[in-house]
């Protein structure tokens, strides 16, 4: 595609900077980045997944200077991402030793470990809270302190008479490894690709649908999660196997000490999904039996609904079937990516003046031509 | 702006690293306020400067200089990961090793012709980048041509030609005197010796 330069309007640029800014402040008032960190996470946790950069703090600036656009947000804060220096890769992290904080299994009521429902939205009814319109900062330090003090407190007490291994759970998924219904997963010590520093070729590995499918739009992926489920393929319904959210310990190596070691460099909050799909298999006498097959997501943050339609995606395109869009990588991860996607649609609105008038020359030659015959 | 700071440093070598490669000839110097010393290491600190510009964690470079110390101080300021010369994103010629110079060069990667970027950037140490055999250069960026004087007598002008010939593909030089001159020479620009009588 080719692109004319075009000069001028830098006058007119700077007004129209300048008047987007106006329009934040008109109000005559600021939101302070802590103010959005703490009252807007689902927001924070959604950009910084699609940005796949874990910051809260530059998140919630991003959110600010965009005006709450996850879009411009993601924008923002994918062009800082791409100045930041590259200083260590972390080493693998085995997600069964996350710090669970809510962790729910629709497959079964009683799982090792039991069911824990934590923060969510799910158990509250969809009705406008007009108590908020009068919520003040001195309200909210109350209900915290309230909180912190009547509840916390308790549940950080039952935590100090457990054992060092409290809030790691066992997996629903080995349950079912364990009674053959679940094939036990094939180890890969393959390095993973990168997908923020090569180029995105067909057909893709897993490692790179993975890395596209967890920095997809939100919307876009639990589009097509839902697509994919409602009869584009599979005709039956998937069933969460665990849905887990809660802290991942990240450590890097380094050999500069004269022996290689690790050292923990902090933690990410994620949204993990294993979910179950039915499906044949082939034994190894050759025979087909029906068991349960696998599809992974996860996310940074709080994001639900997207890690389950990441593991429905991720699904859909390791078991391809012909029939179904969703089984296409290039139709799926072409189209969920906000830089990609936004930035192709946003970019309709730059000058196309000299390809335009092409396109106006070409039809009014034609039908002058037209027009002699 | 502070100049000890890493990051604002790095941000001004790198503005000089571009405008280095943007326009060929034009004098560049890395000023000495911001350069540090490094005791550890053999090459010059200025080239450490851009070392630290350039290279993280993601890159693969090889150095000349065979002293351990010089390679852990390189890994310590950038965090790259030590490779041979023929798989190395960044290579480091020192000053000191002109019998080993070409060799190294010779094997270094000039990138695929889907993937032209994954090529090699040759970091030479030389005794001047102000003085020494002329040149002249020609190419995308230059005016008519430009003249350029260099003090690296291990044939890299004919190892360079070799490796660019096949555009996209090849390779991009950045010479580094000890003053903290800079001369860059990106693969796109056509170095022809001057007669002997224009030398400087």
């Amino acid at each position: 595609m080719g692109y004319v330069a075009v000069k001028g309007g830098a006058e007119a640029i700077r007004e129209s900077n300048l008047l987007e800014k106006y329009q934040r402040c008109r109000g005559g008032r600021s939101v302070c980045v802590d103010d959005i960190c703490g009252n807007l996470k689902k927001l924070v946790d959604c950009v910084m997944s699609e940005s796949s950069l874990y910051s809260p703090e530059l998140a919630a600036l991003a959110i600010k200077q965009a005006q709450g656009d996850p879009a411009e947000a993601v924008f923002i804060l994918r062009a800082h991402r791409s100045t930041l220096p590259r200083l260590y890769v972390t080493t693998v992290t085995d997600t069964s030793g996350m710090q669970v904080e809510r962790r729910i299994s629709s497959s079964f009521k009683d799982i090792p470990g039991g069911q824990i429902l934590g923060a969510s939205p799910d158990f509250q009814h969809r009705l406008l809270d007009y108590d908020l319109y009068e919520e003040t900062c001195g309200d909210a330090r109350a209900f915290q302190e309230q909180y912190e003090e009547e509840i916390l407190r308790e549940i950080g007490e039952e935590k100090e008479k457990q054992t060092g291994e409290a809030g790691r759970l066992p997996r629903v998924v080995d349950y079912l490894r364990s009674q053959n219904l679940i094939p036990e997963p094939v180890l890969s010590d393959e390095a993973p690709h990168d997908i923020t520093t090569e180029p995105l070729v067909f057909p893709s590995t897993r490692s790179i649908r993975l890395q596209i499918l967890t920095r997809g739009m939100t919307g876009a992926v639990t589009a097509l999660g839902y697509a994919k489920i409602r009869g584009f393929g599979i005709s039956h319904h998937p069933n969460i196997g665990e849905l887990r959210v809660g802290s991942l310990p990240l450590r890097i190596a380094s050999d500069l000490s004269g022996t290689r070691e690790e050292y923990y460099i902090g933690e990410v909050e994620a949204t993990e999904v294993e979910i179950f799909m039915m499906e044949e298999q082939q034994e190894e006498n050759e025979k087909s039996v029906l068991g349960i097959g696998l599809g992974y997501g996860l996310c940074f943050g709080q994001n639900e609904a997207k890690a389950i339609a990441m593991s429905v995606l991720e699904y859909s395109m390791e078991h391809p079937n012909p029939r179904d869009p969703t089984s296409d990588e290039e139709f799926v991860l072409l189209h969920i990516d906000a830089v990609e996607s936004a930035g192709f649609i946003s970019h309709l609105k730059l000058p196309h003046y000299v390809t335009f008038q092409s396109k106006l020359d070409r039809i009014r030659n034609i039908r002058k031509e037209n027009s002699h015959d | 702006m502070d100049n000890r700071n890493d990051v604002y440093r790095t941000q001004k070598i790198f503005r000089l690293l571009l405008q280095s490669m943007a326009y060929v000839g034009r004098n560049v110097r890395i000023p000495e306020e911001m350069v540090s010393s490094y005791p550890n290491s053999r090459i010059s600190p200025a080239m450490m400067e851009i070392l630290k510009t350039l290279l993280d964690g993601g890159m693969g470079v090889f150095c000349g200089t065979g002293d351990e110390k010089t390679v852990r101080e390189i890994q310590i300021q950038t965090s790259a990961h030590r490779a041979e010369a023929a798989a190395a994103d960044f290579l480091v010629i020192p000053a000191d090793v002109p019998e080993d110079a070409a060799q190294w060069v010779e094997q270094a990667k000039t990138g695929t012709i889907y993937d032209p970027q994954r090529s090699a950037t040759v970091l030479i140490e030389c005794r001047s980048v102000r003085k020494g055999t002329a040149y002249r250069c020609t190419g995308p960026g230059i005016a008519g041509a430009a003249d350029i004087a260099v003090c690296c007598s291990w044939g890299w002008e004919e190892i360079r030609r070799k490796k660019n010939r096949g555009f996209p593909l090849g390779i991009d030089c950045i010479f580094v005197d000890q003053e903290g001159n800079i001369l860059s020479l990106p693969r796109t620009t056509k170095v022809e010796a001057k007669a002997e009588k224009e030398a400087f």
